[in-house]
């Protein structure tokens, strides 16, 4: 093959009448230029417009069968949610953060017991997973732009504020999710404005925008690498190589088969609104809560939460959030801190109310050094007083102690979600209340 | 502009409609492949095409002085002036803070206390590529093997021409000038193996991406790793950089045959080889054709009776040619090593007894063993410094079983083995079986869908072609 490639050595020693010579002069095989230029095209065409077809059957399937593998699919869905919770007549609660909102607010639990308290309101919970506050910043301002789209505004928002993620460690975590993350959440826009910036980047985030429904390679390699790295920590430290004993294997074995039955019972129970990774009407954005589960479910429930209690797994997941989040030292990155400060204004514009919340932190196992409190009591400060919103503190709160948490930082299913929610809904009545009033008025001054 | 970005499959789509159906004169497509090049070239900095042009006009004017002169003499003072340029450009961009730091090395190494600095010199994408072609067309219209040019745009063309403009292969003049001058129209087979040729480029391109990964772990990683580990990182790197640099190449010489331009192949299957002499046969043909026919050559090659001296010399420049960086110095000395051992050994009389021999054990051992070789040679290659290479390469042989493994390192290892030989499985079929792809294209076209796939769907951005350093 080399040879007959490397022919063109004697193909045509010599140039002097080539200016005069036409290209697309038939050649030895009776292939005029332009045929073969139009078979090129239509050959291109078939093999690629093929690839992006496959490529995006196999990412479908992966979210379908795999859930959220690629961190995207719940982002997507809340983007796609946006219009219908700024439609909500009710007056609607947003619940804005990070996996701590995801997983420690039910919005049933918390509507319920503003209802005992005699308020109406629909909440939703817009808490995702593997936040920044650049992303979150984004989705704010598709937020804002649904509600004005709508004409309405949000009774109140309730933000999440979690200093961890704030750190200049969260800032360049995870790099490989940025592109597809902003690619969803980024208008058309504002991925225009990007042309004059960086014409490379500007290329790949049409492509995850148009032609790849979100889903960058470097997501799927990076979340490829990220899987080995799960794989290899189920039998040792990837770390410190340190080899599992016999009776802590037995445990994350355990763990796993109940892993297991507790996902086929919520295929089974709730085969629609089950799936955690999809933003849900039906569960106003919620997960699956205790109260929608057979009793034989909820056992498993309370029995993977013990499982998970275990003090080497919460040490791993301290572990996981030093890396990721700095959560001992608190050293905090300016751009985030604006970012977020920007996400307060960009509510504002779109909400009667607005309040900060502090989620619960786990004291059994996040305990930030001295000098890293005092930098946080310092951010709290300016956070309240350059966004003049007030923040309401769970933190360090007495109803809180380990057994209401499943990890490190989350708040758990069977206990610590469903205190938090109604902790929130006593705490947030009166700006409810406010904020209905306020409507009343806008309402009367109507013509 | 990476070959494998959305950006560079725009400008591709762009650059080839307009070619096809708008520039269909040989002057205006000359005018149109030269200004497409120069864009693409400027995707990477613009700033440095006046160097490009002035490397090109000298040669261009240089190569016309030769061909009209009949004394010898001026014919070489031409030459030189050709040579002294390009080494120049090299020498100025490339090796000045080389030289710097090394004669600041040797002066503190004998106690003297003098601060030399470092000049803020960026290092032009391509430079070793095109200064070697543009010398390359010099040397042979001083040889008489190729006639100067009149015309300069075909010539700027050539040497711009953006498939092979910033990591080759590095061609000669009469390979691809007059191609450039009469532009011929592809055949439905250049375009089948075009595309054969790309999607092979991307699919190992990816692949190279992936086994960064490990090799990064052992060559910049600070953790200290088991030997099980140690080998994966040294074998992941062989199949990264073959995986880079072979599917850059590959990419290159697919996009040129779509367009009718026949560039010969760069690499044939080199871990394959049997023998240090033989790998050099099968890896950067262009390159080791380069330093054979321009250096070997001219100094003598076999005939003086200094073959070890001559093959020395050439490996070591061949070395520096590919870094500014004493690492690169003693990877091109190790080479020249183990290729004259090699000649060596094969003029005793056990090497002889087994010339024309074909057991299959012994090819199997020979396989292995040249694998080995060039697997050490690249720790060289990769490594920060000569200390952090030597280092490597003692644990390799001594090593420290105290330090555990990862879970899984063994399967790792094996997937990487695996990953090198299968790639290369391909690249053999490729071309093993050319005439067959070509006459059954239509099974051959899922493969290419499957590729194609596999290329979308798997990347990072920020892996960057491994010899556009060079």
């Amino acid at each position: 093959m080399n040879s007959s490639i490397s022919n063109s050595d004697s193909t045509n020693s010599d140039g002097t009448n080539s200016d005069s010579t036409r290209s697309d002069g038939a050649s030895s095989a009776g292939f005029s230029s332009k045929r073969a230029a139009i078979y090129t095209v239509v050959l291109s065409t078939i093999i690629l417009a093929s690839a992006v077809v496959l490529m995006n059957v196999f990412t479908y399937l992966a979210e379908k069968n795999a859930g959220d593998v690629f961190g995207v699919q719940r982002i997507r869905s809340i983007v796609q949610s946006l219009d219908y919770m700024a439609a909500t007549d009710d007056p609607s609660v947003i619940m804005f953060g990070s996996s701590l909102a995801k997983e420690g607010f039910s919005p049933r639990h918390y509507d319920q017991a503003l209802m005992q308290l005699g308020v109406s309101a629909t909440s939703f919970n817009v808490g995702v997973g593997n936040m920044k506050p650049s992303y979150q910043l984004l989705l704010a301002k598709r937020m804002r732009e649904a509600y004005e789209r709508e004409g309405q505004k949000a009774g109140l928002s309730i933000i999440e504020f979690t200093p961890f993620l704030t750190t200049e460690a969260r800032q360049v975590f995870r790099p490989f999710m940025t592109e597809q993350v902003t690619a969803v959440l980024m208008s058309s826009d504002e991925v225009n404005q990007i042309v004059t910036q960086d014409l490379e980047q500007y290329a790949r985030m049409l492509s995850i925008k148009y032609l790849r429904n979100g889903v960058s390679a470097e997501a799927i390699t990076g979340g490829i690498r990220y899987l080995i790295g799960v794989v290899q920590m189920q039998t040792a430290n990837a770390a410190t190589r340190e080899v599992y004993s016999d009776e802590y294997q037995q445990r994350i074995d355990e763990r796993k088969a109940l892993q297991r039955q507790l996902k086929q019972h919520i295929a089974r129970e709730h085969p629609l609104t089950g799936k955690s990774q999809v933003w849900n009407p039906t569960t106003q954005g919620g997960l699956i809560d205790m109260t929608d589960l057979s009793e034989e479910a909820q056992e498993v429930v309370r029995k993977l939460t013990m499982n998970l209690r275990d003090p080497k797994t919460l040490g791993k997941g301290l572990d996981s959030r030093i890396e990721c989040c700095d959560i001992l030292e608190l050293n905090f990155n300016e751009q985030s801190i604006n970012e977020f400060l920007a996400i307060v204004e960009e509510f504002k514009s779109f909400s009667r109310e607005v309040v900060i919340v502090m989620l619960p932190s786990n004291p059994m196992i996040t305990q930030p050094h001295p000098e890293a409190l005092v930098r946080q009591e310092a951010l709290i400060k300016r956070v309240t007083q350059q966004s003049g919103v007030p923040i309401m503190n769970y933190q360090q709160h007495a109803e809180f102690s380990g057994e209401q948490f499943f990890d490190a930082t989350h708040l758990s299913m069977d206990s610590g979600r469903l205190e938090f929610s109604e902790l929130l809904a006593q705490a947030t009545a009166k700006y409810l209340r406010t904020s209905l009033e306020k409507t009343e008025i806008s309402q009367r001054r109507r013509p | 502009m990476l070959f494998n970005t959305p950006l560079f499959f725009g400008f591709i789509c762009v650059f080839f409609i307009l070619y096809s159906f708008v520039f269909t004169q040989a002057v205006s497509r000359a005018v149109f492949v030269l200004i497409s090049s120069l864009i693409f070239y400027a995707g990477w900095d613009f700033r440095f095409i006046p160097l490009l042009l002035f490397s090109g006009v000298v040669d261009y004017f240089v190569a016309n002085g030769i061909d009209k002169t009949a004394d010898q003499v001026r014919k070489k003072r031409l030459l030189m002036i050709s040579i002294a340029t390009n080494l120049g450009i090299l020498a100025i961009f490339k090796y000045t803070n080389f030289m710097v730091e090394s004669v600041q090395d040797t002066l503190t190494f004998f106690g003297a206390d003098v601060s030399l600095g470092s000049l803020n010199i960026v290092l032009p994408v391509g430079i070793s590529f095109y200064t070697f072609q543009s010398m390359s067309y010099t040397i042979d219209v001083y040889r008489g093997e190729t006639h100067a040019r009149k015309n300069f745009l075909p010539f700027i063309t050539t040497l711009s021409f953006f498939p092979q403009l910033v990591a080759g292969p590095i061609l000669r003049a009469r390979q691809i000038l007059p191609q450039i001058e009469r532009f011929p129209t592809p055949t439905i087979d250049d375009v089948k193996y075009g595309f054969v040729l790309i999607t092979m480029g991307l699919f190992k391109k990816n692949i190279a991406d992936l086994l960064a990964f490990p090799a990064q772990s052992l060559f910049s990683g600070s953790e200290p790793l088991s030997w099980l580990e140690t080998v994966t990182g040294v074998v992941a790197f062989a199949g990264q950089i073959y995986g880079d640099f072979s599917g850059y190449s590959d990419i290159a010489i697919g996009l040129a045959l779509i367009i009718g331009i026949k560039i010969p192949l760069n690499f044939k299957t080199p871990y394959f080889a049997v023998s240090p002499v033989d790998f050099w046969d099968r890896w950067h043909i262009s390159l080791s054709g380069w330093l054979r026919d321009y250096l070997y050559i001219s100094l003598g090659g076999n005939r003086t009776g200094h073959k070890i001296r001559n093959i020395y010399i050439t490996m070591l420049l061949g070395g520096l040619w590919h870094g500014a960086a004493w690492t690169f110095v003693v990877w091109g000395a190790y080479h020249g090593t183990i290729i004259a051992a090699t000649h060596k050994i094969r003029a005793t009389k056990i090497g002889q007894y087994f010339k024309d021999k074909n057991f299959k054990l012994v090819t199997l051992f020979l396989w292995v063993f040249t694998f080995y070789l060039i697997c050490i040679g690249w720790i060289f290659f990769r490594a920060e410094s000569i200390g952090d290479a030597l280092s490597i390469i003692a644990f390799l042989h001594v090593p420290d079983l105290s330090i555990a493994s990862a879970p899984f390192a063994g399967v790792i290892l094996s997937l990487v083995v695996v990953t090198i030989f299968c790639i290369h499985s391909l690249d053999y079929s490729i071309i093993r079986f050319r005439e067959g792809i070509l006459k059954r294209f239509w099974l051959v076209i899922p493969l290419l869908i499957i590729g194609q796939t596999f290329v979308i769907l798997i990347g990072e951005p920020g892996y960057e072609f491994i010899y556009f350093q060079f």
